[in-house]
C-alpha cells in the first residue's frame, strides 16, 4: 500500500499541535483539510491524540525536579560504593577458594597416617565393600609423602599462612580508604 | 564484607558528588526536567499502557540521561535523546517480560479516564484511544504518539526510534490507517465526534 501524500500535511499537524486549529489557523488550511482525504485523516488522528496528551498532562502527578535529582544523586553514590567494594568481594572469594584448597590438601596429608595405622588390608576390605577398591589402592601412603614430612611441612604451613593472611591483610589495609 | 549502605554523612556528600558525576548542573537539570517530564511521562504511559510503570521508567530514563556522557548540539537534540532512552527502556522492559503484552481494561492504571459531566465525551474519546493504542504494535504506538501527540518531525522520530527516515512515511501511514480502523470499531468514528 503506497502512502498518499499532501503538501499541507505538516501545516495541518503544526496548527493542531500549536493549538491554532481550527479557529486561529489560516482559513485556506481549514478549507483544504475539509476537502483533502489525507488531511481529514490527519485532523482526526492528531486531534484525538492531542486531546489525550493534554488530558494526561493535566492529570499526572510527577515528582519534583529536586526529588528526581536527589534520587539520582543517591543512586549514583550507591553504585559508586558498590563498584568500590567489588575488588573486596573478589578478594574474599579468592581467600575462601584458597582456604578450601588448603583444607583439602591438609585432609589428604592427614589421611596418610590414618591409612598406615588402619592397615592397608582392612582399608582395602572397606574399600572393596564400598566398591572403591581401585580408589583406595591409589590413595597416598606415608611412605609416598615422606619428603613432605619436615621441610615440605614447613613450606606447606608457610604457604597456608600466606594464602590465608595476605588477602585479609590487604582487605584491612585498604578498607579504611 | 564491607557494608555498602549509605550513612547520613555520605548521603549529604552525594549531592556534592552529583555535580561531579553528572555533566549537568542541578539548575540546568531542573529547567530541562520542567520542560520534558510531562511529555516523556505521557509518552511512556501511552506506549506501555501502565501509569505506574511509566513512573518507574521515567525515573530510570532521567537517571540514565544524567549518567550519559553525550554531547548535545541543541535543546531539541537533548530532548530527543531522552525520548530515545525512554523508548529503549520500554523495549527492554517488554523483552524482559517475554513479550507478554499488558492489556488495558476499564480500570486502567493510566489516569485521565475520569471526569465530570462536561468531561464525559472527552473521557470516552480518550478511553477509546487508549484501547485502540493497546491493540497496536509497540512501534506503531511510538510512531503515532511522537508524530501526532508530540508533533515531532520525521527526522526527530527517526532519531528517537532508530528508524530510517525514508521508511517513516509509509510506516506512519499504515499506523494511522490501523488506528482509524480501530477507533472506528471502538466508537469515535461512529458519530461521537
Amino acid at each position: 500500500m503506497s502512502a498518499p501524500e499532501c503538501s499541507r500535511e505538516q501545516d495541518v499537524i503544526n496548527a493542531i499541535v500549536t493549538g491554532q486549529w481550527p479557529d486561529r489557523c489560516e482559513a485556506s488550511l481549514a478549507v483544504h483539510a475539509a476537502e483533502c482525504a489525507v488531511c481529514k485523516e490527519l485532523v482526526e488522528v492528531t486531534s484525538v491524540m492531542r486531546l489525550d496528551r493534554d488530558g494526561l498532562h493535566e492529570e499526572m502527578s510527577l515528582p519534583s525536579a529536586g526529588q528526581m535529582w536527589w534520587r539520582a544523586a543517591i543512586r549514583a553514590r550507591l553504585e559508586a560504593s558498590q563498584r568500590a567494594a567489588q575488588p573486596f568481594s573478589w578478594l574474599f572469594g579468592v581467600s575462601v577458594a584458597c582456604a578450601a584448597g588448603l583444607a583439602i590438601a591438609a585432609v589428604q596429608l592427614l589421611w596418610s597416617p590414618v591409612h598406615l595405622a588402619w592397615g592397608s588390608s582392612s582399608l582395602s576390605a572397606w574399600g572393596a565393600w564400598l566398591g572403591l577398591g581401585e580408589l583406595v589402592r591409589l590413595l597416598p601412603t606415608l611412605k609416598d609423602l615422606a619428603p613432605l614430612t619436615t621441610t615440605g611441612m614447613l613450606v606447606f604451613l608457610a604457604a597456608t599462612a600466606c594464602l590465608l593472611l595476605a588477602p585479609l591483610a590487604l582487605y584491612f589495609a585498604l578498607s579504611d580508604e | 564484607m564491607r557494608d555498602v549502605t549509605l550513612t547520613d554523612v555520605e548521603l549529604i556528600g552525594a549531592f556534592g558528588d552529583a555535580d561531579r558525576t553528572f555533566l549537568m548542573t542541578e539548575e540546568a537539570f531542573q529547567a530541562f526536567y520542567e520542560q520534558t517530564a510531562r511529555p516523556v511521562w505521557a509518552y511512556l504511559a501511552r506506549i506501555t499502557g501502565d501509569g505506574r510503570l511509566a513512573d518507574d521508567l521515567l525515573q530510570e530514563a532521567y537517571y540514565r540521561f544524567l549518567r550519559s556522557r553525550a554531547d548535545f548540539e541543541s535543546d531539541d537534540h537533548r530532548r530527543n535523546y531522552l525520548f530515545r532512552i525512554a523508548t529503549n527502556l520500554v523495549r527492554d522492559h517488554r523483552r524482559r517480560r517475554g513479550h507478554e503484552e499488558r492489556r488495558l481494561s476499564d480500570d486502567s492504571q493510566v489516569p485521565g479516564m475520569s471526569g465530570g459531566p462536561h468531561e464525559g465525551d472527552r473521557a470516552v474519546r480518550r478511553l477509546d484511544l487508549a484501547r485502540a493504542m493497546d491493540q497496536m504494535k509497540p512501534r506503531e504506538r511510538s510512531l503515532l504518539w511522537l508524530a501526532y501527540a508530540q508533533g515531532c518531525s520525521h527526522e526527530e522520530i527517526a532519531d528517537v526510534l532508530g528508524l530510517k527516515k525514508a521508511s517513516l512515511k509509509a510506516l506512519l501511514f499504515r499506523a494511522r490507517k490501523r488506528l482509524l480502523a480501530l477507533l472506528g470499531t471502538t466508537g469515535i468514528r461512529g458519530g461521537r465526534r
